[in-house]
């Protein structure tokens, strides 16, 4: 107020003098204010928990979890402080497994970060492994605590382990990769089911169809435990119904049409010995339609593959011998698409997502059947189209140990004159 | 009271004046001397005009220390016609310099008197071009046409070049004080300079501050002489204007306008030999005090003059239509306009293949950002926005600053100031201890600072690149500006991260668009956008793409004059 009386005092160029004074004491009042606010959110890379993997369990009957988070201590991880970072165990592991028990993941986060001592940060959660029993129980919670939870990405892989507590899958390290989150990276990248993640897990779970996730499991070898991704869980919504391995897995890897690039090896008919093969291109087309309300369905597949191993008497020139091993490797396709459609079936989880494709194309008849699509999806005829064509048989000619003693150095026609005498009789 | 002091002082510069448009350019610098170099003004009559205003603002302006009534115009004595008087008025205005030399001689009953400063005049020619002459001349051809007036008089019996007659005391010390001799007859008023000035010049060398790698390797030196000669030698065209003004109270220094008639527009000159007018110094010892009086904005860290070494740079200003001031005892040409894109061409530019140049000037624009916001960044993700590495990358980040004992923000505020000074140190000390210097600074702050756990690894990592990038910048004050705003930069993404330099970012560029030099806006081709000016922006379109005329200049004053 003194102020304001003594402005009328002093001559015009003064109050302009003290005014800008004033304005420009303000301006730096309200810089040093925004900048306090500012402050209170920094945190210090070093004062930060990095949260690699996350893993939850069930305990008991009722809503009891165990949540467990792997966190990565970088004072290991540095080139500057020497020594192997891989050694199991001990000060020189490279990450801490924290674990917490209460009633809701949510809940078991708290009890977590109530015993850190640095800030939590889950945006560089690389996966979630789910403990068969709580995946079996149900995942809705945690997935709706994920999605709510802004620090926690979409990109995050989804895991089961496999007859495994998620807790001590966390504790495994690998001997190759410096965090065993980049180890399950890893081999989620090379499984075939790349880049599966929440977001899609979310989708299934909440489309017509079924979500999956990748199964992980431990294995020991030579005393050191190791994880391994050979299985795919399949869920009933959001329920674990059931597993797939073996050749039923393959099978549902290529109704995915994720075979991109797989080798497998096949039985030569009427030879002794396997041909390996790799898959080049595969494309895939399923259709789905319900004429008068029965669902049925059609799988289209197209396998370009190449000859990677010949460990058979098979002789690639022969067009009679390659129409055969066509036929064999389409068989083994059909065989392994078959298992993976009858296990699915037996379990009524529509993990392919041809609830999905029926709902997509045909809305109208999908509305009867959403009720009781379990049971409808169980008793759906599927059909196969497998078109296999084998693109690169190779330059190399039959191998030597199935070369018959006969042929001599000369022997390329004669080769094909003997092999061509063979097949007949072994075709029968 | 002490208020009131300081209130009289106009606003001295505020948007360049275009009405004054009307006013003839050419006509203002002329006289009417006849000398060597036709268009460049007699030191004399400026030297009043100046002293003049000197004296007017005499009275309040506090930085008129009083100068030696011997200079000051208005009471200026005039030569006399009795010899005997003038040299004692000269011997007591330049009782100070023990150097003057008053060669008085007699031939028959004509008495003589040659003045001049001993360190400055060459003595050589003046005893011989002068002295000599006038001693074996026949007394009554000597006599012949004194009557008629002194200059023409000398123009006939002495075999040396005139700058021009003076008349009074003042100037005469004027002249012999810039190294000319003075010469004295009995019984006429005024005096004959004679161009009798020779320094010792350093030897024209490839300029330092600008190397290159291909192109013209002269650079100015401290001469004017030189460096006109430099200019005209790039530009032997009549169309090459140079007027020469004088500055600074005692160091009546000469500095000299150049631009290229038809080409700079007639409104920049105008306003350029405008803010010349106005600057009042005792000294002028470098361009740069020029600048500083010249600018738009004085207030801001982007330059808004040019300077160069170069004469090649300075000819090729020209030619845009720009407008060039060399002073004498400064090797610095300074050029203007400039825009902010000017800053990242260097004078290779055009002389190296075009593709060439447009990878390395959009290289020169990315590490400027760098130079600007990188340390910013660093800060900005490491405190606010972790989420935003990769994984792999923050966990390295997170090993190294796992033992550092500072927040990210203090210990790159420190490291950036320690290699400021580590710079500051490698230019300022003698070259064989800066290297010294530099190798301890190495050493220190990247390698035992880390070990020691004092910094991190990637901070002296960032501190390094945007120590590169600022060097990137071709123009050495632009690139100072750039590292100035880098530290508040620093702070606003450490107080409010990634936000607070988008704000900062903001800023700058908002103050880069309100900027001008010489009124032309600073970001001028991009904004406002000149579509023809884009062919040399961050592309260098090869030469034949180029306009003939390429006028960076003309454009902006034409279409804004009427409206001023």
């Amino acid at each position: 107020m003194a102020n304001r009386m003594s402005r009328g005092m002093v001559p015009s160029g003064l109050v302009g003098a003290r005014h800008r004074l004033r304005a420009g004491a303000v301006a730096v009042c309200l810089i040093l204010c925004m900048m306090c606010s500012g402050c209170w959110d920094a945190h210090e890379i070093d004062q930060l928990a990095i949260v690699t993997v996350s893993g939850l369990d069930a305990v008991g009957d009722g809503q009891g979890v165990l949540g467990s988070v792997q966190i990565a201590r970088p004072s290991q991880l540095g080139t500057e402080q020497g020594g192997s970072p891989t050694s199991g165990g001990g000060a020189g592991q490279t990450f801490v497994v924290v674990q917490g028990q209460a009633n809701s993941p949510a809940a078991a986060l708290e009890v977590i970060r109530r015993q850190v001592p640095r800030l939590l940060i889950l945006s560089h959660r690389q996966a979630v492994v789910l403990g068969e029993a709580y995946a079996a129980r149900g995942v809705a919670p945690l997935i709706d605590e994920m999605v709510r939870n802004p620090a926690s990405r979409l990109r995050t892989i989804v895991l089961v382990a496999y007859h495994a507590r998620a807790v001590d899958l966390l504790r495994a390290s690998n001997p190759l990769e410096r965090l065993p989150a980049d180890a399950i990276r890893g081999l989620e990248e090379q499984s075939g089911l790349p880049r599966y993640n929440l977001k899609d897990f979310i989708n299934g779970m909440y489309g017509p169809s079924d979500p999956f996730a990748l199964g992980v499991r431990q294995v020991s070898s030579g005393g050191r435990p190791k994880l391994v991704i050979d299985r795919i869980a399949v869920f009933h919504k959001d329920r674990l119904a059931g597993w797939l391995s073996g050749p039923a897995m393959d099978g549902f890897l290529w109704l995915k049409g994720r075979m991109q690039t797989h080798q497998f090896t096949v039985p030569m008919p009427g030879l002794s010995g396997e041909v390996g093969v790799q898959v080049l291109s595969l494309r895939r087309r399923l259709t789905v339609d319900a004429p008068q309300g029965q669902p049925r369905a059609k799988v289209q597949l197209q396998v370009r593959t190449e000859v990677v191993e010949n460990g058979s008497a098979f002789n690639p020139n022969d067009p009679q011998q390659m129409q055969r091993l066509q036929q064999a490797v389409e068989r083994h396709i059909r065989e392994e698409v078959r298992a993976t459609l009858t296990e699915l079936q037996s379990l009524q989880a529509d993990a392919v997502g041809f609830g999905d494709l029926l709902y997509a194309r045909h809305p109208r008849a999908w509305k009867p059947l959403q009720t009781q699509w379990r049971q409808r999806f169980a008793q759906m005829p599927v059909q196969l189209a497998i078109d296999v064509r084998v693109d690169r048989s190779g330059l190399t000619h039959v191998p030597p140990s199935a070369n018959q003693t006969g042929a001599g150095p000369d022997g390329q026609a004669g080769q094909i004159g003997e092999d061509g005498g063979a097949s007949p009789a072994s075709g029968g | 009271m002490r208020r009131q002091l300081r209130q009289p002082r106009q606003p001295r510069r505020s948007r360049p004046i275009l009405a004054t448009r009307a006013v003839s350019g050419k006509s203002s610098g002329q006289g009417t001397h006849s000398d060597i170099q036709g268009k460049t003004q007699p030191p004399a009559p400026p030297a009043e005009t100046d002293a003049a205003a000197f004296a007017a603002e005499a009275g309040d302006g506090p930085l008129s220390t009083p100068v030696p009534d011997v200079l000051a115009a208005d009471h200026e004595r005039l030569l006399e016609r009795s010899l005997s008087d003038n040299l004692h008025a000269l011997r007591q205005a330049l009782a100070g310099s023990p150097d003057m030399v008053m060669h008085t001689l007699t031939n028959g009953s004509l008495d003589m008197a040659v003045i001049y400063v001993e360190s400055l005049a060459d003595v050589q020619a003046i005893h011989q071009d002068v002295l000599i002459p006038l001693h074996q001349a026949a007394t009554s051809e000597l006599r012949v046409g004194l009557a008629a007036g002194l200059e023409d008089w000398a123009r006939v019996h002495v075999p040396m070049a005139l700058r021009g007659q003076v008349d009074g005391v003042a100037s005469a010390v004027a002249a012999v004080l810039r190294g000319d001799a003075l010469l004295l007859v009995e019984g006429c008023s005024g005096g004959v300079v004679l161009r009798a000035a020779k320094h010792k010049e350093r030897a024209i060398a490839e300029p330092d501050t600008e190397a290159l790698i291909r192109g013209p390797r002269e650079g100015f030196v401290e001469t004017l002489a030189t460096n006109l000669s430099l200019l005209r030698r790039r530009l032997p065209t009549a169309a090459l204007i140079v007027e020469t003004h004088t500055l600074g109270g005692y160091t009546r220094t000469q500095v000299a306008l150049c631009y290229l008639e038809g080409l700079a527009p007639q409104p920049l000159v105008d306003e350029v030999r405008q803010r010349l007018a106005r600057i009042q110094l005792d000294g002028a010892l470098d361009s740069a005090y020029l600048e500083e009086w010249l600018e738009d904005h004085p207030f801001f860290p982007f330059p808004q003059i040019q300077n160069t070494e170069r004469p090649d740079t300075t000819a090729a200003a020209l030619l845009e239509g720009k407008v060039a001031l060399l002073m004498e005892g400064s090797p610095f040409a300074l050029i203007g306009p400039v825009n902010l894109w000017g800053a990242l061409q260097a004078a290779e530019d055009y002389y190296e293949r075009y593709l060439v140049v447009t990878l390395i000037r959009s290289i020169r624009f990315l590490f400027l950002l760098f130079a600007l916001f990188l340390p910013a960044t660093y800060v900005a993700i490491s405190t606010f926005h972790q989420e935003m590495l990769p994984t792999k990358l923050l966990l390295s980040v997170a090993a190294a600053r796992e033992v550092t004992p500072l927040p990210a923000v203090l210990e790159c505020l420190l490291m950036e100031i320690s290699f400021e000074a580590l710079r500051e140190a490698g230019v300022r000390l003698p070259r064989i201890v800066g290297q010294a210097i530099s190798i301890v600074g190495a050493l220190v702050i990247g390698q035992a600072a880390v070990q020691a756990g004092m910094a991190s690894a990637p901070m002296v990592i960032i501190v390094s690149i945007t120590g590169i990038a600022s060097f990137t910048i071709p123009r050495y004050n632009f690139a100072v500006a750039i590292r100035m705003l880098r530290f508040p930069m620093i702070i606003l993404a450490g107080t409010l991260g990634l936000f607070g330099i988008v704000l900062g970012g903001l800023l700058v560029l908002a103050h880069l668009c309100s900027l001008r030099s010489f009124g032309q806006p600073y970001l001028q081709p991009v904004t406002p956008l000149v579509w023809s000016g884009l062919r040399d922006v961050l592309v260098r379109a090869p030469h034949w793409l180029q306009p003939v005329r390429q006028s960076k200049v003309r454009r902006w004053w034409r279409e804004e004059a009427p409206r001023g």
